[in-house]
């Protein structure tokens, strides 16, 4: 079976990653009022927390190279137990789906479209989404270099122009909180954009790798995507101030107050138009590893027919998930802390211990040499 | 309604094809005529070839006496006007008759005589031997002059092509300040002798084939072989022989026959009028097809930015050429999304534009009756408008209705309170790019009232849409295998994409399209004073 | 084919489907808007009510005749509209001068935000959350506080300005070129009101009437303890308030000495704050101050070489300065209004002394000390070298 036919180089695989974090940092709300000036340490302790996680994966990755996670499971816990297991995965990444679906449908309505109702904005964009899925890997991970570079570009642009409105104050005093908000901080931003990279896993054997390289891509796309979210947390930080804890969208915020000349209007449209895109990369790119782990499940030819009902039930999913998007940050701060681990470490770990156990790696690859003679 | 519609197509279809297969009899005819030997009987094949021909006034039949003692009897079968006159009594007629030392009884066989007379007689380089009448027939059509005699039971073929054409002129389309002025006519021997003249490598290829049951159009596509790809080459004549068609009028036909999505707005064969250009994409891998009665060389495959890029900008240096090139570029977003900006900005995101500028914008539109989308829907369709009666006008006329419709029109709608004046400066805008990416104006016109409703729809978030669905389009085209957006998203040869490196820096073909021999300079360093090619004098 | 071009069709017919049903909702055509240009809130004369005003620019006004002469009769139309409104909420009366007009209002474009007086003094933080939340509001908005009643300083036409509000909002600019607390957007606001022990600060504007015209001034700035008005520093005062922050960016420091006077162009300045903490833990600020200039005039100094008289000035400066600087700082020791953000600053440097000091912060300031270095650079002495004066007296 080999739904995927296609594959994408190493750099694009990279950009991916980024521009998978860095479409994160519009969800920077949910841990800035918790650490307020502090939030940029935050993320550096995030990254050193992911470390260890990401070597999981790429342990995982490294020993079946040829499988994604579904196979994985299937090779490791065996026909039942597999099925069990990648149905929870299935679980989560189909929720990962709809909540940035939701996130972008409140963005959106937040920030331009405060009267449309956002069933009308969610259904066009899952259609659109859609549209990229059905060609498949290459067409869905394209363009990640191009919207890293363009909201690069973007980010570096709002750093020249607003270097005047930026306090170097606002960043003190520093490690002056109480240890709980650092561990929750910490706990949020490591679960949330950094340790969702293990639905990467998913489509790491459809990447060209030469085997050695595949850490230093996976960990340069980590790495870089996470210094990018320090940039964007640093701006907004030195802009807003003490006041950044105010903001449900505090980058949106910090775009408004950059004016490009004294006359010249505002950045908020590109900043607008440039998280959609980035948003749009991120849903795409978890409904197409949705689409690819139920069709791996349920060891199916082709997902294409199950695009459009997977889209309709994501669109509902994403609905009767929360009712305000107070629930919504309430289940951010309190319950993904608790719930992410179990797939973003635990499974991953329990797998590779299994696997280690079972010595599994080897009979693979014994497996592919036989393969290979045949 | 769609089924009824399909049931009519299909009927349609049907009593074509029907049509088609209906009269088998005088195809099998064709074949026999075809097949059927020339006999030897000079008058009896005359008669023959008459019948073929029907009543035509421009085939000649001159029957004549040559040799010694003019005992000998020939004839010459010729459409006037295709064949020129000059080779015609100058290296065919006038030997002929004034060679007096042919004799039929010199020679002990006939195969003898004709080839005295192919090889001490006529005057021309290009003689062969056919022995169907069918054969014959074409070669007549195609403009040679056959060369028949009493009692040989073959013909020879003298090449006698010579009919008017136009001269190499500056090309219409795409004049250029710097760099060569010839442009391809509607000639094919002409086009492919341009191309030659440019490549003198062994390696070019020019393989003929003819396409179209009627017209015969005599097609050829080039490449430079271990250049080219080898996968591409016979893709490209795969997709020209299974053509099935009577008629080819263009190179247009070409590639609307052979392109990859015929159901895109973009296209996905290139073309240019220019050799210059033509030999410049075959250096680089691409396959150039050539079609008899067109000006416009088609090329295969195209990349989508193959149409930021002009000849031009490999003709002057690299740094305003990649500045040229990041214009086109923004030329062609603000052709296609400049109007939808502007009604997004003026109908959604008011907040957006700085306070004094809105408030001009404000006092321009007061008072105008219309919503600002329709506004801009009008304004322009009335630019299409003017641009169609333009362009087909006679040159002088074109120019009146473009200053009555612009200028007279444009001013009394706005000052009659129509329109706003932001708007027509807009859509005056918009038109003006649109001429900086010509070979993707097509696609601008359509993509521009796409994004205008998106934006009239959706606003700003309809334009981001917008931009993503054909960013999608985009990534999931293909040309000829290669896909459409390849160096746009910085998988290789990024030397020349958005901005143009030097040349030496080029040293390597585009690795997607390119076959075997993927370098192009041997060495990419930059020409330097002290290396040891130069000459001491230079040396200071 | 024809079956691929069926798909096609179906596809497109979905989108557009989708794409129409879906729009529309958000379109505000320009003529259906009223730029709300400024907005005024006065204490309203009931209890507990306030009264928000705000100014429209005119849509017509701005295509009839660019300067037509004032002096015909009648004078030319004005340009802004102003309505008015009294409700218990700022929300409340905006929506009842929304449905209350021909068309919408719209904030996005609000330019200034003037507090009457009254209202000042009562209190603004309630009426602030209404502007931060609003969607349409932006937080670079220039927050300002009317020296009597905020309507009538909306209502004053400023000369060469068509709508008056985007004159105010010029006249901060201006002023804000010498210091940016010369105008306070509302971000600047509530980033102060946020910190625990800073007092903010707002310009004061005031309509000065004068023989055949009335104009607008800005004169001070009006002191705020939380987000109560208790009293107002001078422009003077504010000057050596900017000293402090390390923020005088332009602007002239005339200098009175025995030998002459001059007048000196600031160029630049420089602070850099530091605390020390004396044996029973009591706070003293010191900085050192550092400013640049340039000679803008000189009158007087007969008789002396360059080198003299700039050491003259360089002393004559310090003493300009300091006395700005204390003029300053004395007036709000005695309102006990910590407008520099003292408290913050040693919240932010020294988190754990501060915990001890952060209680009795309220009695430590007005007994606060400051430790004040400062040091005067003149860079420039202007497009001569030399007074003409000066060679005059040296001649004679």
């Amino acid at each position: 079976m080999n739904i995927e036919k296609s594959r994408i180089s190493p750099l694009q695989f990279m950009f991916a990653i980024m521009c998978f974090i860095r479409s994160s940092s519009l969800l920077s709300s949910f841990f800035t009022p918790i650490v307020n000036q502090d939030s940029w340490l935050v993320i550096i302790f995030g990254m050193i927390v992911s470390l260890p996680v990401l070597w999981i994966y790429i342990s995982l990755s490294k020993a079946f190279p040829k499988s994604n996670l579904i196979e994985i499971n299937d090779l490791v816990f065996g026909r039942i137990g597999g099925k069990i297991i990648s149905a929870f995965y299935l679980w989560f990444f189909f929720t990962l789906t709809a909540l940035n679906l939701r996130d972008l449908g409140i963005f959106v309505g937040k920030s331009t479209m405060s009267k449309t109702p956002p069933v009308l904005i969610i259904i066009v964009f899952i259609l659109l989404c859609a549209w990229a899925v059905y060609y498949g890997l290459e067409v869905v991970t394209r363009y990640g270099i191009v919207f890293i570079l363009i909201s690069s570009a973007i980010l570096l642009l709002s750093f020249l122009v607003s270097i005047n409105i930026m306090h170097r104050e606002s960043f003190l005093p520093i490690l002056n909180q109480p240890l709980k908000s650092y561990i929750q901080g910490t706990n949020i931003i490591t679960m949330i954009p950094f340790g969702e990279l293990v639905v990467f896993l998913m489509i790491v054997p459809y990447v060209d790798f030469k085997q050695k390289k595949l850490v230093r891509y996976f960990m340069g796309g980590f790495l870089l995507g996470g210094l990018l979210l320090l940039a964007v947390i640093l701006r907004d930080l030195a802009i807003l101030g003490n006041t950044l804890k105010y903001f449900s969208l505090p980058s949106f915020e910090t775009l408004r107050i950059i004016r490009l000349f004294d006359s010249l209007g505002h950045m908020e449209i590109l900043f607008a138009i440039l998280l959609i895109i980035l948003l749009f990369f991120k849903v795409t790119l978890l409904f197409y590893i949705s689409l690819l782990a139920l069709s791996y499940w349920l060891k199916i030819e082709t997902f294409r027919p199950f695009i459009l009902p997977v889209a309709a039930l994501l669109v509902a999913y994403s609905f009767i998930m929360f009712e305000s998007s107070m629930q919504q940050t309430a289940f951010a701060r309190e319950i993904i802390p608790f719930f992410w681990p179990i797939f973003e470490m635990l499974l991953p770990f329990i797998t590779l211990i299994v696997a280690y156990i079972r010595e599994l790696p080897k009979k693979n690859r014994e497996k592919e040499k036989e393969d290979v003679k045949v | 309604m769609f089924k009824y519609i399909n049931k009519k197509l299909r009927y349609g279809f049907f009593r074509l094809t029907e049509q088609n297969n209906h009269p088998p009899k005088p195809e099998d005819d064709s074949k026999k005529t075809q097949e059927t030997l020339i006999s030897g009987n000079l008058t009896a094949d005359l008669e023959y070839i008459r019948k073929l021909l029907g009543t035509s006034s421009d085939i000649k039949m001159h029957e004549f006496r040559y040799g010694e003692d003019f005992q000998l009897k020939g004839a010459l079968v010729f459409v006037d006007g295709l064949v020129s006159n000059e080779i015609l009594t100058e290296s065919i007629m006038k030997p002929l008759i004034m060679n007096r030392n042919l004799s039929p009884f010199q020679t002990s066989s006939m195969q003898k005589t004709l080839d005295t007379v192919r090889q001490t007689i006529l005057c021309s380089g290009d003689i062969t031997e056919k022995y169907t009448i069918g054969e014959l027939v074409e070669s007549c059509l195609s403009g040679d002059t056959v060369f028949l005699s009493e009692g040989f039971d073959k013909a020879l073929i003298i090449s006698s092509k010579g009919w008017e054409k136009r001269s190499i002129t500056e090309p219409q389309t795409e004049s250029v300040v710097r760099g060569p002025r010839e442009g391809f006519t509607e000639n094919f021997r002409t086009n492919t002798a341009l191309i030659r003249r440019r490549i003198k490598s062994a390696n070019l290829r020019l393989d003929h084939m003819s396409i179209g049951e009627k017209t015969d159009t005599n097609v050829c596509v080039a490449y430079i072989d271990g250049v080219a790809d080898p996968n591409i080459v016979d893709t490209v004549k795969a997709r020209l022989k299974s053509i099935n068609t009577d008629a080819i009028m263009d190179s247009g036909y070409i590639e609307q026959y052979i392109e990859d999505h015929p159901f895109s707005l973009f296209p996905t064969v290139g073309y240019s009028e220019k050799p210059d250009v033509i030999t410049a994409r075959m250096l680089e891998g691409r396959v150039a097809i050539i079609s008899d009665g067109s000006p416009f060389v088609t090329t295969a495959p195209m990349l989508l930015l193959e149409s930021f890029q002009t000849s031009e900008d490999y003709y002057i240096r690299p740094y305003f050429a990649s500045l040229l090139r990041i214009f086109r570029y923004l030329a062609f977003i603000i052709t296609v999304s400049a109007p939808a900006f502007f009604i997004a900005l003026t109908t959604y995101h008011q907040e957006l534009i700085p306070t004094t500028l809105l408030l001009t914008i404000i006092s321009a539109r007061e008072g105008t009756p219309f919503p600002a989308t329709l506004e801009a829907i009008i304004l322009i369709l009335s630019f299409e408008i003017l641009r169609e009666a333009g362009v087909r006008l006679p040159r002088p006329l074109g120019q009146a209705i473009s200053i009555v419709g612009a200028l007279v029109m444009g001013e009394a709608a706005v000052t009659a309170g129509l329109v706003g004046a932001p708007m027509v400066i807009t859509i005056a805008i918009t038109a003006v790019a649109e001429f900086a990416v010509p070979d993707q104006s097509e696609a601008a016109s359509i993509l521009r009232i796409i994004f205008l409703v998106l934006a009239s729809v959706l606003g700003a978030y309809g334009i981001a849409l917008g931009f993503l669905g054909v960013l999608i389009h985009l990534a999931s085209l293909k040309s000829f295998g290669v896909p459409y957006c390849t160096n746009l998203t910085f998988n290789h040869n990024m030397q020349d994409s958005y901005i143009r490196m030097p040349l030496w820096f080029m040293s390597k073909r585009p690795k997607a399209i390119v076959g075997q021999d993927k370098t192009r300079n041997k060495t990419n360093t930059p020409p330097s004073p002290l290396s040891k090619n130069s000459s001491p004098e230079e040396n200071p | 084919m024809l079956n691929k071009f069926k798909k096609f069709l179906f596809l497109l017919m979905v989108f557009i489907l989708v794409f129409t049903a879906s729009g529309c909702y958000d379109i505000r055509e320009l003529d259906s808007l009223y730029i709300v240009t400024g907005m005024a809130m006065d204490k309203a004369e009931q209890p507990g009510l306030i009264e928000v005003s705000v100014q429209i620019a005119k849509p017509g006004a701005l295509g009839s005749g660019g300067g037509g002469d004032k002096k015909g009769g009648g004078g030319e139309e004005k340009a802004t509209i102003i309505i008015d409104s009294v409700k218990r909420n700022v929300i409340e009366a905006l929506e009842a001068l929304r449905h209350d007009s021909s068309r919408t209002l719209f904030m996005h474009h609000n330019q200034v935000l003037i507090f009457g007086r009254e209202q000042a003094e009562a209190g603004i933080l309630p009426y602030l959350d209404a502007s931060m939340r609003d969607q349409e509001t932006r937080l670079e908005v220039m927050v300002l506080v009317a020296d009597e009643k905020a309507k009538d300083v909306l209502n004053t036409e400023i000369k060469a300005e068509k709508y008056s509000a985007v004159g105010i909002r010029r006249m901060v600019d201006n002023k804000r070129s010498i210091s940016k607390f010369f105008g306070i957007d509302l971000l600047t606001l509530v980033s102060k009101l946020t910190e625990e022990t800073t007092s903010p600060l707002l310009p004061i504007i005031k309509i000065v009437e004068e023989e055949d015209l009335t104009r607008l001034s800005l004169t001070g700035m009006a002191v705020f303890k939380k987000d109560k008005m208790i009293g107002k520093i001078t422009e003077y005062q504010l000057r050596g308030y900017s000293w402090v922050m390390g923020e005088l960016k332009s602007g002239y420091l005339p200098v009175k000495l025995k030998q002459g006077s001059s007048v000196m162009y600031v160029k630049s300045s420089k602070n850099k704050l530091n605390t020390i903490f004396k044996p029973d833990g009591k706070p003293i600020m010191s900085m050192e101050i550092e400013g640049v200039f340039s000679v803008g005039e000189l009158m007087g100094f007969e008789e002396m070489d360059t080198k003299q008289i700039v050491d003259e000035l360089k002393k004559g400066a310090e003493q300009a300065i300091r006395k700005e600087i204390m003029s300053c700082f004395k007036s709000v020791q005695s309102m006990k209004a910590d407008i520099y953000g003292f408290g913050d600053y040693i919240n932010k440097h020294h988190p754990k002394k501060w915990k001890t000091l952060k209680p009795q912060w309220e009695e430590l300031f007005p007994s606060l000390e400051l430790d004040l270095k400062i040091k005067v650079e003149i860079k420039d002495t202007g497009k001569i070298l030399q007074s003409p004066q000066m060679e005059i007296g040296r001649l004679s």
